[in-house]
């Protein structure tokens, strides 16, 4: 299991990510990073939303309402270019954070 | 018999009685809901036991109050009203001195309007001063947090 302030901190380029796939929706999110992460990344339900919105704000992400395949109501989110830009910037950072970490690892192990 | 429609009217009437008011997010949630739900029912559990484990996993509506308001609180928060509030106050008033009781005293840049309203704007028009520059910096910072 990740650390509270890991999952914390890697959940807008996760989010940002997941969307790069096309738009999709909150229960979605939750279900596929849980899927991709092997069940190690689990987002609490309810604080995903919140996350969500705070991006829309800024600028990052878009939203519509549209329907679900048994025809309900339901919010998708997608893409837009702040975000794109944001998540190309994660991506560095975050490889770069790695980079070290394996780089550190393997002068250990010499 | 365990209702679920009436279980989720239950659950919305808590959400609201806690200060998720506004429709959208919580529109939001109760669709992640049933969504939550179904796939429950789907893999095999009853409706009750779904239905349970999914408003656990969604959360208090406390804190997720608590989370929304985060979003709510960034575009501007209620201080930022000390300032300009006021000082249309103000103005409203030395207008309705001048035009409703005709007191010479408000009438614009008579000496005895410097003394009686001027420190008024003077104070009222600072605030407002610092209001702008706080949610100046404050867009700024979230376009540089956007870009970044």
């Amino acid at each position: 299991m990740l650390t509270k302030e890991l999952v914390a901190a890697s959940t807008e380029p996760l989010i940002l990510s997941l969307l790069a796939g096309g738009e999709s929706y909150g229960y979605a999110l939750i279900q596929e990073v849980k899927r991709l992460s092997g069940d190690k990344i689990e987002w609490t339900d309810g604080m995903l939303y919140p996350v969500l919105h705070r991006m829309e704000q800024r600028g990052l992400i878009k939203s519509r309402w549209g329907e679900s395949e048994t025809g309900r109501k339901r919010k998708y989110y997608s893409l837009k270019r702040d975000g794109k830009t944001a998540m190309a910037r994660h991506h560095e950072q975050w490889s770069l954070v790695h980079g070290v970490l394996s780089g550190l690892r393997k002068e250990q192990y010499v | 018999m365990f209702d679920l429609e009436k279980s989720i009217a239950e659950w919305r009437k808590q959400m609201l009685a806690a200060g998720i008011k506004t429709p959208v997010p919580l529109e939001e949630l109760e669709g992640h809901l049933r969504d939550d739900v179904e796939q429950q029912v789907r893999s095999g559990l009853n409706a009750q036991q779904a239905f349970e484990n999914s408003v656990r996993r969604i959360g208090q509506a406390d804190k997720l109050k608590s989370e929304f308001k985060k979003t709510c609180g960034a575009n501007g928060s209620v201080w930022l009203w000390i300032g300009p509030l006021p000082l249309a106050g103000t103005l409203i008033l030395n207008l309705a001195g001048l035009f409703v009781f005709h007191r010479s005293s408000s009438v614009f840049f008579s000496d005895q309007w410097w003394s009686d309203w001027f420190p008024n704007y003077v104070v009222w028009a600072s605030f407002t001063g610092i209001a702008i520059a706080v949610s100046f910096a404050n867009w700024r910072s979230q376009r540089k947090a956007t870009r970044q």
